[in-house]
């Protein structure tokens, strides 16, 4: 069985995840998937539509973090579900340059109402099979 | 007694001691009894209790209200004063949704005689107030409007019809925090909340017809204006993206801000900056913008209950008594002054999920408000209750002037789903004579009454200790939820 590209994790009143990848780059992504995969179901988003998302931060976790608050701006100011991502430009640390795809959120119900990306256990790790990244979520 | 580094210090009061965790800079203080403090040990909410005793500059103790569980950096129910001359400021320490908070509409109408329009009532409100996930307002504002928004709060409002000239007496700080700076807003920020001006959200914000159906206390009540059997309506509700982007774009710099100073913080999400320094006089400039723009927020909500009930009774407002009795906010960090070690000291009070509970005679207070101590508004469950307090003298000298802010989680997201599947808990809401209006179903189960603490419970913990005073009990008759 593949391994799952994140899982969720249980807080008191808010949500996190731990995202998994070969590489710190399919870490981030899968970080961003499993993030919008939590809020609506995605298996069905068409990915009609394509942004670009920059970022930057002081150290690979806070970059996550600050990854994850851009995608959740884009999300709540033009209603955009994305589902692929590619990392296209990054020192892996401080800044990146990401491309995003998928759609416009149409008649879904939502799942989780993730709100912002917080510091808190943040953790990016290398593994015995590559990274695993941790986040919590406010909700 | 003692339980884990906890030991019985009064009714309703555990200490940590600070050496709990080596680092701590005063005690922690829980208010709590035994049962709730068991709870917080299956919790981390006394591990962040001690995180939050690192802060720079903390005095007295750490404290958690009874409220409390496990949040993020702070604890949910935390207040902590800083000292104004050399401590710091944490955002994390008021939060994403900045001045989230509550206020109640007074009505003189009697509940039992209008619970049969209970449902026109509800679907004429949910009409009128955007509620929901990402949720966009009946309002747009230029970037000009909202840079008024943030130095005028409710005073915006006002000038454009949608409060009463004596709604801002009603209000913490006159409607108004001092201090707010357009300029210490981002552009993301201000892309947030360009449409968000009087939206509900989600989550477990909530707008709710409610019957005071007990009163614990004549004298306070009538001198509030409450009355047994009387209908109120409750508002739940925050400075929605906006607020969220300013806690974003200041944890960032604070971060950045710690590590240059060297601040030794146990969470990252603790991050903070001396209350002299460029960022954080930038921060309160930011949080006091955002709390502008949750007041008006919440007022434009009101304007628009006013209006609803207008429509259906076929009265005004005014002649439907539809005063505002007081709006809180429960995250928030202001300068205060209190006492510490015998002298009076400025210092900054972070209400991370707490409630201002200033006592009879405080200068802050409106004079209709001086003799009986501040309104303290708590909202619970969507099933079982909610509570109107006041604040008290206890509170000044205990817990910087501050109480609960509500029934508090105990159990996550994911495990209420899984225990009260929608269509039941619906049927229980409605066998219960609560009508529910939800903008999304799926997500109702998160919300289910017995997900929280029951705020009953909460409120007599406050009592006990002395931080705040019961004067009504509200039960709800009909929920809107985002």
């Amino acid at each position: 069985m593949p391994r799952p590209r994140y899982a969720s994790t249980e807080h008191t009143a808010d949500i996190g995840l731990v995202a998994y990848g070969e590489t710190l780059k399919d870490v981030f992504a899968n970080a961003a998937y499993g993030m919008f995969d939590l809020m609506v179901d995605v298996s069905h988003t068409p990915e009609t539509q394509r942004v670009d998302v920059p970022a930057e931060a002081d150290d690979t976790p806070s970059l996550l973090v600050a990854f994850l608050n851009e995608l959740l701006f884009i999300f709540e100011t033009r209603n955009l579900i994305l589902v692929r991502f590619e990392i296209v430009e990054w020192d892996e640390t401080t800044r990146l340059a990401a491309r995003a795809w998928g759609s416009a959120l149409a008649g879904q119900q939502p799942r989780e109402q993730i709100k912002a990306a917080t510091y808190h256990d943040m953790r990016v790790e290398k593994t015995a099979e590559g990274y695993e990244a941790e986040v919590l979520f406010d909700v | 007694m003692q339980i884990e580094g906890l030991t019985a210090v009064g009714p309703a009061e555990y200490e940590l001691a600070m050496s709990f965790k080596p680092g701590m800079r005063v005690p922690g203080r829980l208010f709590a009894d035994e049962e709730l403090v068991r709870m917080a040990l299956k919790d981390r909410v006394v591990e962040q209790v001690a995180n939050v005793a690192f802060l720079p500059g903390i005095v007295g103790a750490s404290m958690a209200m009874p409220d409390m569980h496990w949040g993020y950096g702070f604890p949910i129910g935390g207040v902590a004063a800083t000292r104004a001359r050399d401590g710091v400021v944490s955002p994390g320490g008021v939060g994403f949704d900045i001045a989230c908070g509550v206020r109640v509409l007074r009505t003189n109408l009697v509940a039992d005689e209008v619970r049969h329009l209970a449902k026109e009532i509800m679907h004429e409100l949910s009409r009128s107030v955007p509620k929901g996930v990402g949720s966009h307002g009946r309002i747009k504002t230029s970037r000009r409007e909202l840079e008024e928004i943030f130095v005028k709060g409710v005073g915006w409002a006002a000038e454009r019809g949608y409060a009463w000239p004596e709604d801002l007496d009603h209000i913490e700080q006159g409607g108004a925090h001092p201090g707010a700076d357009p300029e210490a807003v981002s552009s993301h920020a201000y892309e947030r909340g360009s449409d968000q001006v009087g939206t509900l959200g989600g989550g477990n914000h909530f707008l709710e017809l409610q019957h005071l159906d007990e009163i614990y206390d004549r004298g306070l009540a009538e001198k509030l204006g409450l009355f047994r059997g009387q209908l109120v309506v409750m508002i739940h509700s925050g400075s929605r993206g906006l607020g969220h982007q300013v806690c974003t774009d200041y944890l960032k710099e604070m971060d950045r801000a710690s590590r240059r100073l060297g601040i030794d913080l146990p969470d990252r999400q603790l991050a903070c900056a001396p209350l002299d320094s460029p960022e954080a006089r930038r921060y309160l400039a930011a949080m006091a913008a955002a709390a502008n723009y949750a007041l008006c927020n919440r007022q434009c909500m009101a304007h628009w209950v006013r209006q609803s009930f207008e429509r259906i009774f076929g009265k005004s407002a005014e002649a439907l008594g539809m005063s505002l009795l007081f709006d809180v906010s429960h995250n928030i960090a202001k300068i205060e002054e209190h006492e510490v070690d015998g002298k009076r000291e400025e210092v900054c009070v972070h209400r991370k999920g707490a409630t201002r509970s200033f006592g009879p005679g405080h200068p802050d207070l409106h004079d209709e408000y001086r003799e009986t101590g501040q309104p303290v508004v708590i909202p619970g469950d969507m099933g079982r209750a909610s509570f109107i307090l006041v604040g008290t003298e206890t509170a000044m000298t205990k817990s910087f002037g501050s109480t609960c802010h509500g029934a508090g989680r105990v159990m996550s997201r994911k495990a209420a789903k899984r225990q009260f599947p929608v269509d039941a808990l619906s049927r229980e809401l409605a066998e219960a004579g609560i009508v529910v209006v939800a903008g999304s179903r799926s997500l109702l189960p998160e919300e289910a009454p017995l997900a929280y603490k029951d705020a009953a419970k909460v409120v007599d913990i406050c009592e006990t200790a002395g931080i705040s005073r019961k004067v009504a009990r509200a039960r709800p008759i009909g929920v809107l939820k985002g």
